[in-house]
């Protein structure tokens, strides 16, 4: 194979040790010679199979094939595949504060097998079967006693300040890793904290201080000479547990938002929620997806539905507390098959880093088979002044199938949304809603919501 | 104002020596950050070695004291 470099996946290019890339659709990782004593390590202490059992990894088999002709190549991985790559701009509060603890117990078995993570980025630890996994295989190294831990300041930047920025702060902050790739510089996290988190004994030794000593070397210069071993094992081991300890203390401020209660609202006839719950069943039976985006998911009530069919279901909201409240239900119901994620879909994550092809957008990690948006759309036209067309448009790149709900001018929901502006929207009708999308999809079926106005519709694209 | 003059120079010696496990990596571990956890050594030492006594030891004292409780009740 030589023309690997074409299908090599865009973001994997830092690691001079491997890098993914694509075979037939698939995906496989290099490893290259210079890494080979220390793959060979992390196999033959039993690291990697310890993970496996742990579900810490992801999967991988040795493969001979593709073969790839260089003489560098030590091996070639066919990790499992993930279906869906998540970001940790898009995570809750509570996934975060996993997919943190879960980096911590990885490093602290690698620690008992002498070896050690070289580094902790939050984009290598994705939700698989229900937990969070470490997808980048060759992110470990032999442990060397006396050195410090090379990926601290990393796993500080991705995790800890995020953290403690969604914790003690707002949790909206946790967008601030969509600026910064390489995790939120510390110097600003101590600007943003308020006073009282220097009480907090990990806070204020792990950002604050350890911000104060990177301002303080910022520009040292380089040198060469031997290594002083003064930075031991238990050290080692002490500074994982005192991460662990201050990323476990973090909570979040429980803060009501808006759309947290929306289906105990009183607003909400029962009869009009059972009869809506049984068509998105019906209409699943004739779709029959296997996977499924749940757009405005509240707190994932219809893709649970789904999720109990056995379909796989992601959950989007721009509401952090309802994707809170959902990641929690998602536990606690140990769905392996749905995953809650934050996403705004008025402005859905962008593709960022290098290029911009390092962090996938929204819409290239798409289509889907099904798409579900209920109760959605008169607020991308009224809250947004988003055109049926658009919406259309949009939705039709994405999916096969579409069950959407229209929610008329007559509904309580959008007399609230008018309430406070003008009614500048002659053409939101059921009329023209049909019209337009029927530009896109046909009609499959189309139900009326009793007691409700509301009207449930199955498309299929055109 | 002997440990003003004498903690630059201490960082200065320990930055001489670390330089090269420091610049080895591919990702950039920091020099503030690198440099953060050998002085925090000792600390982080002892958060390994007495965390799990301590907490032991508190959990015997609440041992002894529900039992007490218990006994009151």
């Amino acid at each position: 194979m030589n023309n690997i470099q074409s299908s090599k996946e865009s973001s994997s290019f830092r690691d001079p040790n491997g890098y993914i890339f694509y075979y037939k659709g698939e995906p496989y990782r290099y490893v290259s010679m210079e890494y080979a004593e220390v793959y060979q390590q992390f196999i033959d202490t039993g690291l990697y199979n310890n993970l496996v059992l742990n579900s810490l990894i992801i999967p991988h088999e040795e493969v001979d094939e593709p073969k790839i002709n260089t003489a560098r190549c030590y091996k070639i991985l066919k990790p499992e595949v993930v279906d869906f790559i998540s970001y940790p701009y898009e995570w809750c509060f509570s996934q975060y504060k996993d997919a943190a603890l879960a980096m911590l117990k990885i490093q602290k078995i690698a620690l008992d097998h002498n070896m050690s993570l070289k580094d902790s980025s939050a984009f290598n630890i994705q939700f698989v079967n229900g937990k969070f996994v470490l997808i980048d295989t060759l992110s470990f190294q032999i442990f060397e006693d006396g050195k410090p831990w090379v990926a601290y300041r990393q796993f500080c930047q991705h995790f800890l300040a995020p953290l403690t920025l969604m914790s003690l702060v707002d949790v909206r902050l946790g967008q601030l890793m969509s600026n910064y790739i390489d995790g939120i510089p510390l110097d600003l996290v101590k600007k943003l904290l308020p006073i009282s988190s220097n009480l907090k004994f990990g806070i204020f030794i792990h950002i604050n201080l350890h911000s104060l000593m990177q301002k303080k070397h910022a520009n040292s210069t380089k040198e060469k000479t031997k290594t002083l071993k003064i930075f031991g094992k238990h050290a080692f081991y002490g500074l994982i547990e005192s991460l662990e300890k201050s990323i476990s203390q973090l909570t979040l401020k429980s803060k009501e938002q808006n759309w947290e209660n929306y289906y105990t609202d009183l607003q909400l006839d029962k009869d009009y929620r059972e009869l809506k719950i049984e068509m998105v069943k019906q209409y699943l039976d004739i779709a029959k997806p296997k996977k499924l985006w749940d757009l405005g998911a509240n707190t994932g009530l219809y893709s649970r539905i789904a999720v109990d069919k056995g379909i796989s279901a992601i959950s989007f909201d721009s509401d952090y507390n309802c994707v809170e409240k959902n990641y929690l239900l998602i536990k606690e119901r140990k769905e392996k098959n749905h995953l809650s994620l934050y996403n705004d879909i008025t402005n859905p994550s962008s593709a960022l880093g290098w290029a911009n092809k390092e962090r996938k957008s929204l819409t290239e990690r798409g289509p889907v088979e099904l798409i579900l948006a209920l109760a959605f759309i008169h607020h991308l036209a009224i809250s947004n002044n988003l055109p049926f067309e658009k919406v259309a448009s949009f939705l039709s790149s994405l999916c096969t199938w579409l069950i959407i709900e229209f929610v008329p001018k007559s509904d309580p929901m959008v007399m609230k949304l008018l309430s406070s502006r003008e009614d500048i929207f002659p053409n939101y009708s059921c009329e023209e809603f049909e019209s337009v999308f029927c530009n896109y999809f046909s009609i499959e079926q189309k139900y009326l919501l009793k007691p409700s106005s509301r009207i449930i519709y199955l498309f299929q694209r055109k | 104002m002997f440990y003003k003059k004498l903690f630059p120079l201490l960082i200065f010696n320990l930055l001489l020596i670390l330089r090269e496990d420091i610049f080895a990596q591919y990702i950039d571990p920091g020099t503030g950050s690198y440099l953060f956890q050998l002085i925090m050594a000792g600390v982080l030492a002892f958060i390994f070695f007495f965390r799990r006594p301590i907490m032991n030891l508190k959990l015997f004292f609440k041992k002894i004291l529900n039992k007490h409780n218990k006994l009151n009740e």
